[in-house]
């Protein structure tokens, strides 16, 4: 989608102006700082239900941090800070996320990166003190087959008293990397900014590339049935997951089979497991047969049977809701604050999907509810999966029966300016943003919905015991990759 | 003791000390299968230990000597306490086999456990520790009195071998609420002491909730075998317990050796049914939180307590 109005904002005022629209209820999607001659300009995207609002303030190296007056904004401030060398002045934590580069300067500043030398910091530690106060440094490297990711536990006994994440151990310049021509098609580069995402960021991207192209409706309708496919085999990677950590194990092998089935499926039907290289700008590449969309129908159904199954056993067992009930909750008063999305926020909730805010593809033509739960437990984001593998599955059965015969697929041209994707992935709302001049993408900005939803997890963890950690952090089921970019 | 005996009993440790992997890898085999896995062969323990014996150990550099002395005083403790077991005949190291020194034997394992937790010096040896600790102070209570209830229904002082003997002796009279009661106290021990889902997930390596693993984490080699095999070793003397001390039936009490042959079918079984019953238990409950942790091993005390008093008031 092109959105190429934007409103003009000195830096000096930036705080005090965005203080006013966050007490007016709006959210900071996402902000970056795009480099200009001189200095940059920063892009502040901000949403509040279907409305969209860009701020740009054009800033010589430094600015009032915006932070003190909108908490979410932290996390993103880092970022501008140790990326593009910007500092915000008044932010209180500012600790770069990778602590152990090679080459010196900002990686996003244009031409200023030297790949020459390395610099290593030590990770902070917590610096909570008193009797019986111990620290407990978890990762980056873990004893699953899990992303990499630093945790640091401060705790007295079992009770954790505060945690710090500090993750950027996936870096792999993604943003930089998508810098080049817009005739070249970058889907396969998108799809691998968070692997399990594969759908969600090959749409984001495609969105972001097609400008307002007029997409064939079939494309429109199959794009659906990707996008929900992901969703499908993400919640129940979850649910399965949860049921893993607390030790039911006859749930979690009946989760994870359906889930091997779904993912077996869809390298039949798609021709990757993970979906990647399905969604390509200007639609779809693959089509489906008579009898495929047949087998794509039982294959959904039997998913979405699983995911209730698995449901009811963890229901049924007195042991199981003990564990997930009351563990790690996430107000929502928290949750508003910090700016989180898609599930997390739903648990907590918090009724936003941009499926049905601002729908894209087919979404407008189809009906579907948004499950939400309001206890923002492990429970609540386990049960709100649940709903929504219900909800995935009868947006696809309703995509087969409303889908017409057609082109998949069209040319598209990719408008000069700043141009948005925003999709639904299955962690939450994604944003994919490209600046492109003269027919060069001149930044590309990713905002992964784990990036905001990460700061809620070290909230929703105090006070919790440290065996509990490892279900909380599944129900949650965040991306190390999609955040470190 | 005769030879005849003392052999016998050398017979019987050596089967439980072998019998133990096997032991292990029937509840493995069993769980996958009701997980609608394939799973692992049941002969994979012993693979597994011979891979570990195989390979080196590596010890961390803020480790003492107690590190490599643990796992040798682990296997001595459950190999000592193999030759005590009546598995087979329930006579066996009359009059040496004392309650008491078992039930203390059991507390020492776990105490160097505790410690090699600690010697490693990474946090979640440091972690595990604190809460083997935690659930050991519990455990042993509930273990000294559930067995000593035996020993005072059958009159049998502190002499394990004369148990066995007794309750068979007593004929139906035997099963008695005490019986119940402690039986069920040993059950619930036994699935704590072992460290078995729903206390611990012995399957799991998460970091942060494990409690036998992450004592066992700094561990390597043959060091890690030792431990390893100790483990299995208790879990099957548990077992063997439950079979001939509280459910003595079948086992052999002469040494004729029809009723050896008899014996060995009926602990064969005996230890398939707890087996069977340990698969079936994890397969159905989640994990406990921590902190629940005390109250059911509060329960199992409280089972033993009654167990006791019942004795004497019905």
């Amino acid at each position: 989608m092109i959105f190429n109005s934007s409103t003009p904002c000195d830096p000096e005022i930036l705080a005090q102006y965005l203080g006013t629209f966050y007490a007016d209820g709006w959210r900071i999607m996402s902000m970056f700082a795009s480099e200009s001659s001189p200095g940059a300009t920063l892009n502040v995207i901000l949403r509040r239900g279907s409305e969209i609002v860009r701020i740009t303030s054009e800033v010589d190296g430094r600015y009032p941090a915006v932070t003190p007056r909108v908490p979410s904004a932290s996390i993103l401030e880092r970022t501008i800070w140790e990326m593009n060398g910007i500092v915000p002045e008044g932010h209180d934590y500012l600790v770069p996320s990778i602590f152990w580069r090679k080459g010196n300067g900002h990686p996003l500043q244009k031409g200023g990166y030297f790949a020459d030398g390395e610099s290593r910091i030590p990770i902070p530690k917590n610096h909570v003190s008193g009797t019986g106060v111990y620290e407990i440094p978890v990762g980056p490297v873990h004893a699953g087959v899990i992303e990499p990711g630093h945790f640091r536990f401060s705790a007295a006994g079992e009770p954790i008293l505060r945690l710090k994440i500090h993750l950027g151990y996936a870096h792999k310049g993604v943003e930089k990397l998508f810098e080049g021509p817009v005739k070249q098609n970058l889907s396969h580069l998108a799809e691998r900014i968070s692997g399990d995402n594969a759908v969600a960021h090959g749409l984001a991207y495609a969105h972001a590339m097609e400008g307002d192209t007029d997409i064939p409706a079939r494309a429109r309708y199959l794009r659906v049935i990707l996008s929900e496919l992901e969703r499908i085999h993400n919640h129940l990677d979850v649910i399965a997951g949860l049921c893993t950590d607390s030790a039911f194990s006859v749930a979690a092998a009946y989760g994870a089979e359906a889930r091997e089935e779904l993912l077996r499926a869809n390298h039949e039907l798609f021709g990757n497991r993970m979906l990647m290289g399905s969604i390509v700008p200007g639609g779809v590449k693959r089509d489906l047969s008579a009898d495929q969309i047949h087998k794509l129908e039982n294959v959904v159904m039997r998913a979405g049977f699983a995911a209730m199954k698995v449901d009811g056993y963890m229901r049924r067992s007195p042991s199981e809701v003990d564990r997930l009930e009351t563990t790690g909750v996430l107000e929502t008063e928290d949750a508003l604050r910090l700016g989180t999305v898609g599930t997390v926020a739903r648990a907590s909730g918090i009724v936003s999907d941009v499926r049905a805010d601002l729908p894209y593809d087919a979404y407008g033509a189809l009906s579907f509810n948004t499950v939400s739960r309001n206890k923002g437990d492990v429970m609540s984001r386990a049960a709100v999966r649940v709903g929504e593998v219900t909800e995935s599955v009868s947006i696809i059965l309703q995509c087969i029966t409303d889908m017409d015969k057609g082109e998949i697929r069209t040319e598209t041209e990719t408008p000069e300016g700043f141009s948005m994707g925003i999709v639904e992935s299955p962690r939450g709302e994604l944003l994919h943003c490209a600046d492109i001049r003269d027919g060069n993408i001149w930044r590309y900005s990713v905002r992964d919905p784990s990036v905001v939803n990460w700061p809620a997890l070290e909230l929703a963890v105090l006070g919790n015991i440290v065996p509990d950690f490892p279900l909380i952090n599944k129900s949650f089921g965040l991306s190390y990759s999609g955040n470190d970019l | 003791m005769n030879y005849a005996e003392l052999a016998l009993m050398l017979f019987q440790a050596a089967a439980l000390i072998l019998i133990s992997p096997l032991v292990a890898g029937i509840i493995r085999k069993l769980k996958a299968m009701m997980q609608n896995r394939v799973g692992a062969s049941i002969f994979q323990p012993y693979r597994d230990l011979m891979k570990l014996f195989r390979k080196e150990t590596v010890v961390s550099e803020n480790a003492s000597f107690l590190f490599r002395a643990i796992p040798l005083v682990c296997i001595t403790s459950m190999v000592l306490l193999a030759a005590m077991t009546p598995f087979i005949y329930s006579g066996v190291a009359a009059p040496y086999a004392d309650v008491i020194a078992m039930v203390y034997i059991f507390t020492m394992f776990r105490f160097a456990m505790v410690l090699g937790g600690l010697e490693g010096g990474s946090a979640f040896g440091g972690m595990g520790s604190s809460r083997e600790a935690m659930m050991s102070v519990l455990i042993e209570p509930a273990l000294l009195i559930s067995i000593m209830t035996l020993s005072a229904m059958t009159g049998a002082g502190f002499d394990i071998s004369e148990i066995s003997s007794s309750i068979i002796g007593a004929g139906a009279a035997a099963i008695s609420p005490a019986l119940l009661l402690a039986g069920t106290s040993f059950l619930i021990t036994m699935v704590a002491e072992n460290t078995r889902v729903p206390f611990d997930n012995p399957d799991t390596h998460l970091e942060l909730t494990m409690v036998h693993e992450g004592m066992l984490l700094e561990y390597s080699g043959k060091g890690l075998a030792f431990m390893e095999l100790a483990s299995m070793l208790r879990l099957t003397i548990f077992m063997a317990l439950l079979g001939t001390l509280f459910f003595p039936w079948g086992t052999a009490v002469t040494m004729a050796p029809s009723a050896l042959a008899l014996s060995v079918v009926a602990i064969a079984i005996k230890m398939l049914v707890i087996a069977f019953g340990i698969a079936l238990l994890e397969s159905t409950i989640a994990k406990m939180r921590v902190f629940r942790m005390p109250n059911m091993l509060t329960a199992s005390f409280a089972l033993s307590l009654m167990a006791m008093i019942s004795l004497y008031v019905l």
